[in-house]
C-alpha cells in the first residue's frame, strides 16, 4: 500500500482510471463455486469450503460474494460476542491493561465490521457492487487494525489471531468473487 | 413605509415563466446544451431501466441515481440574480461526456459517508448562507439557507433553524420562515440579527418576490420569551426597503447586522451589498434607521471597487489591534467600537464580502467615519480564524508522532484508531543545508497549475496525506521556492485531484503564497471530517477548505500519511500531533423538549 501511495504521489497527473464504469449491460455469468473459488488466490480450499456450505441456489458471481460475505458476517458477529464476553469475564488470567485496551478496541473494531458487511450484503442484493466493495475492504482494515494493536501487546498470547486470520480470508475471498461479475 | 425615489415605478416588469414549477432549464447560458444533455441522461435512464427489465433485479439505488442526474443540470441562481449556487460539477459532468459515462454508481448509503461527525449540516437536502447567526437568552442561534425540496439551491429556499448551547452540539428545529407571502415568495433570503439595547431581536431579510426582485423584510420572535425562537412573524407593512433607484432589482440583498453610529439620536445603520455600472463596481450602501421600519439611504457608498461585479453577503466589523481593554480577546461591539466605550488602542474596522462574479470572499481593512470608509481599504487574503477553543472539546485522545525525519521521496504512515474525524497539528522543518545548496528552485511555481502533490520539486511538495488509501488522497502541503536571490517563497496548498475515484465531482488544487518570516518553522493545522479538509496554514494567514468524496478511504481504510515529495530535501516533522475527535450528534428536532 505504501508503495501505492508512492506510485499516486510521483506520477504527474494521470487521468484516473479507476472511476467505477456504469453496470454492465449483459446478464451475470454463470459461475459454479470451484470456477469461482479458482480466483481466489490462495484461499481455495477455505472458499470451496464456505461457498459449499452456503446457499446451494447461489451461481452468479455476486450470489457466491453475497454467500461468502455473510460467511465473514457471521465470523465476525461470533467474534464480536466472544469479546465482549471476555472482556468482563476474568476468565483471562491476569490480563494486563494494555491486553484489555487491545480487546476493547477489537471489540469496536468487530461491531463495525458486523455492520458494513451486513451493509455489504443489502448493497450487493441492490446491485451496488462498488459500494459493497467498499464496505467489505473497510471491514477487512478494521479487523486488520485489531490485528495490529493487539500484536504490540506484549502478552497477547494470540487470543484472536486465528478468528481475525479468518475472518480477513473471508473478506479476501468475498472481494476477489465480487470482482468476477 | 419605505423610502424610494419618486421616481422609481411601484410595480416591476414580470419575469418571462421564472416559476414553473418542475422547470429547470432557464437560463439562455444553458439552452444550448441542455437540450442534448437531457436527451442522454433520459437514453441512459431508459438503457438502465430496460437492462433492470432483462435482468430482474431490483435497482431502486441505480435509478434514484439518474434522477439525481437531471435535476442537478442547473441550479436557478443566476436565474434569480444570484451566485450559482453549486460546485459547478454538474458542468464537468454534463461537459466530458453525454450520458452518465462519467457518473459515479453513489448511493444513499454512499454519501451517507460523506456527512460530517462535527461540522453543522441539516438532517438533509442543500444548504448554504449561514443567516442571522445570534446569541438570545442562553442560546446561539444559526439559520441558514434550506431548500426542503432537494440537494440543489432551488425556488422555495427557507430559513433553517438550529440551536446550541456550545457552538458544538446543535439541535435541529423546525424552519424559522418559509416563502408564504408576495414579497418572499420565490425564496427567503439570507438575512442579519439585530440585538436592541432592551433586548429585543429585529431580524431583516432579503425576500425574493413574486416578480423575483429583492427587497428587504423585517420579521420578530413570534415569542420573545421562547428562548429557543421557533417561530417567527414577519411584519404586516413588508417590505420594507424596496431596491433605490440607482440599483437593480436583482442586485439587492443580504443586509447586515445593525449599529448604533450615535446613541445619543438613536439612530442605526446597516449595510447591503450591490453592484453599479459602469465599470461593474461592487458597492457597499449605508441605510439608516431608528425603528427597522423606515429607512434613509445615506449619499454615497461605503466602500466601492470597480471590476468585482455584486457583492454578497457583506460583513462589517471592528477588530481592536490593542491587547488589552474591551474587544482584545473576544472581539468588540460595533457600536462600542465607534463610541470608543472602554476601547484600549487602535480600531480597524473589516468589510468581507462575497464575489458574486468567482464566488470567492475577500477581506478589506479601513477605518470607519461617520457615514463612510476612511482610508483607502486594502484587500488582505484571510483573516485568522477559528473557534478553536470549542472545538477542542470534542478532541478524544492525543497521539505524539513528533521527531520524525522524513527523507525525500517518502510517505510514513500514522498508526491511528481511526483517521476520518481529526484534527491535526504539524510543524515542519526543511533540512537547512539542502536549503542552502540549492540555487534557484521553482520560482514560477503556483498551486492552482502546479498538478498539485504528485508534481517534485526540489524543496517540495511535502506534508500530510488525508483520507488517503491506495489511490485516493487529499493532500496538505508546503512548496518552498527559491529565488536567485536566495529568498525563499513559501506556497501552502491543498490537492484534491486525487481526493475520489469518482469523476463527476469536482477536484481541484488550491492555495496561494503565504508569509512565513525568519526564523518560523512552517505550521498547519488540519481538521478533517469525513468530506471536509480544513487547513490553517501559519496560523490561519493562509486557510482552504475541501469538500472531497472518496470511495475507498472511507471508515478504517481512512488514513493519514506524512509525505516528502522533495526531490533534494528531507523534511523533519518537530511537531506532529494528531487528535481523534468524537461527533457532536447533533439532535433530531423533537416537539416538546
Amino acid at each position: 500500500m505504501l508503495s501505492l501511495l508512492l506510485v499516486a504521489i510521483a506520477d504527474a497527473a494521470s487521468p484516473a482510471s479507476s472511476a467505477a464504469k456504469a453496470p454492465a449491460a449483459a446478464p451475470s455469468t454463470k459461475y459454479s463455486v470451484q470456477e469461482a473459488c479458482k480466483h481466489t488466490a490462495g484461499h481455495y480450499e477455505l472458499c470451496v469450503a464456505t461457498l459449499s456450505s452456503g446457499s446451494k441456489t447461489a451461481d452468479t458471481a455476486p450470489g457466491l460474494a453475497r454467500v461468502a460475505i455473510l460467511a465473514a458476517q457471521q465470523n465476525a458477529s461470533e467474534t464480536a460476542a466472544f469479546l465482549s464476553s471476555i472482556y468482563d469475564d476474568s476468565n483471562l488470567e491476569n490480563k494486563t491493561a494494555e491486553l484489555q485496551q487491545c480487546l476493547e478496541d477489537c471489540g469496536e473494531r468487530y461491531e463495525a465490521a458486523v455492520e458494513q458487511l451486513t451493509d455489504a450484503t443489502t448493497a450487493v442484493d441492490t446491485g451496488a457492487y462498488s459500494e459493497s466493495e467498499a464496505l467489505v475492504a473497510a471491514s477487512q482494515a478494521e479487523v486488520k487494525l485489531c490485528q495490529r494493536g493487539c500484536q504490540a501487546v506484549p502478552d497477547h498470547r494470540n487470543v484472536l489471531t486465528t478468528r481475525n486470520r479468518e475472518v480477513d480470508q473471508l473478506c479476501s475471498i468475498a472481494l476477489a468473487i465480487t470482482k468476477l461479475r | 413605509m419605505e423610502t424610494r425615489d419618486s421616481s422609481l415605478p411601484y410595480s416591476y416588469t414580470p419575469l418571462p415563466a421564472a416559476d414553473d414549477a418542475g422547470s429547470r432549464n432557464d437560463g439562455s447560458r444553458r439552452r444550448r446544451r441542455r437540450p442534448v444533455a437531457v436527451a442522454a441522461v433520459v437514453l441512459s435512464a431508459a438503457l438502465l431501466l430496460a437492462v433492470v427489465a432483462l435482468s430482474g433485479r431490483p435497482m431502486e439505488s441505480r435509478t434514484g441515481t439518474v434522477e439525481e442526474d437531471a435535476t442537478m443540470a442547473a441550479s436557478r441562481g443566476p436565474d434569480a440574480g444570484v451566485s450559482e449556487k453549486t460546485s459547478g460539477a454538474s458542468w464537468a459532468r454534463l461537459g466530458a461526456s453525454s450520458g452518465g459515462d462519467n457518473a459515479f454508481p453513489w448511493s444513499n448509503a454512499m454519501l451517507q459517508w460523506q456527512r460530517t461527525g462535527f461540522h453543522f449540516q441539516p438532517e438533509k437536502n442543500w444548504m448554504n448562507d449561514p443567516n442571522g447567526p445570534v446569541y438570545y437568552k442562553g442560546w446561539y442561534h444559526l439559520f441558514y439557507q434550506y431548500n426542503p425540496d432537494g440537494a440543489i439551491w432551488g425556488n422555495k429556499i427557507a430559513w433553517g433553524h438550529a440551536v446550541s448551547r456550545d457552538l458544538v452540539h446543535w439541535r435541529h428545529l423546525p424552519l424559522a420562515m418559509v416563502p408564504d407571502q408576495w414579497y418572499d415568495i420565490n425564496g427567503v433570503w439570507t438575512g442579519s440579527a439585530t440585538v436592541l439595547p432592551d433586548g429585543r431581536l429585529a431580524m431583516l431579510y432579503t425576500g425574493s418576490t413574486n416578480e423575483s426582485v429583492q427587497v428587504q423584510c423585517l420579521a420578530v420572535p413570534s415569542d420573545p420569551n421562547d428562548p429557543l425562537l421557533t417561530n417567527w412573524t414577519k411584519f404586516e407593512g413588508n417590505p420594507v426597503l424596496y431596491p433605490p433607484a440607482a440599483i437593480g432589482p436583482k442586485d439587492f440583498r443580504d443586509p447586515t447586522t445593525a449599529w448604533y453610529d450615535d446613541p445619543s439620536d438613536r439612530t442605526w445603520r446597516l449595510v447591503i451589498g450591490s453592484k453599479e455600472d459602469p465599470h461593474h463596481a461592487g458597492i457597499a450602501v449605508t441605510y439608516k434607521t431608528n425603528d427597522f421600519v423606515n429607512y434613509e439611504l445615506m449619499p454615497g457608498v461605503l466602500h466601492r471597487v470597480e471590476g468585482t461585479g455584486m457583492w454578497e453577503c457583506i460583513d462589517f466589523y471592528p477588530v481592536v489591534t490593542g491587547t488589552h481593554g474591551k474587544g482584545a480577546d473576544n472581539g468588540i461591539d460595533m457600536s462600542d467600537a465607534i463610541s470608543k466605550n472602554g476601547v484600549v488602542g487602535d480600531v480597524v474596522h473589516v468589510m468581507k464580502a462575497s464575489m458574486d462574479d468567482d464566488r470567492h470572499d475577500y477581506y478589506a481593512l479601513g477605518s470607519l467615519c461617520p457615514g463612510r470608509c476612511c482610508s483607502t481599504p486594502r484587500p488582505v487574503a484571510t483573516c485568522s480564524s477559528g473557534p478553536w477553543r470549542r472545538v477542542e472539546t470534542l478532541r478524544k485522545n492525543a497521539t505524539d508522532f513528533s521527531g520524525i525525519t522524513i527523507d525525500y521521496g517518502s510517505v510514513f504512515p500514522l498508526n491511528l484508531h481511526r483517521a476520518t474525524q481529526l484534527d491535526i497539528l504539524a510543524e515542519f522543518e526543511l533540512d537547512s543545508h539542502a536549503v542552502m545548496a540549492i540555487n534557484e528552485a521553482d520560482v514560477a511555481y503556483n498551486c492552482s497549475t502546479s498538478g498539485g502533490s504528485a508534481n517534485r520539486g526540489a524543496l517540495g511538495p511535502f506534508g500530510l496525506l488525508v483520507l488517503a488509501h491506495r489511490r485516493e488522497q487529499t493532500a496538505v502541503y508546503f512548496y518552498v521556492a527559491k529565488g536567485l536571490d536566495g529568498r525563499l517563497t513559501t506556497h501552502f496548498c491543498q490537492d484534491e485531484s486525487r481526493s475520489s475515484s469518482a469523476n463527476d465531482i469536482v477536484k481541484r488544487v488550491v492555495g496561494n503564497v503565504v508569509p512565513v518570516l525568519r526564523g518560523e518553522t512552517l505550521s498547519v493545522r488540519v481538521l478533517v471530517d469525513h468530506s471536509i479538509v480544513e487547513s490553517f496554514a501559519m496560523g490561519g494567514r493562509s486557510t482552504a477548505t475541501s469538500r472531497v468524496y472518496p470511495t475507498e478511504a472511507i471508515y478504517a481504510n481512512a488514513g493519514v500519511y506524512l509525505f516528502n515529495n522533495a526531490t533534494a530535501a528531507r523534511v523533519t516533522a518537530k511537531t506532529l500531533v494528531v487528535h481523534e475527535m468524537d461527533s457532536s450528534y447533533n439532535q433530531a428536532y423533537m416537539a416538546e423538549l
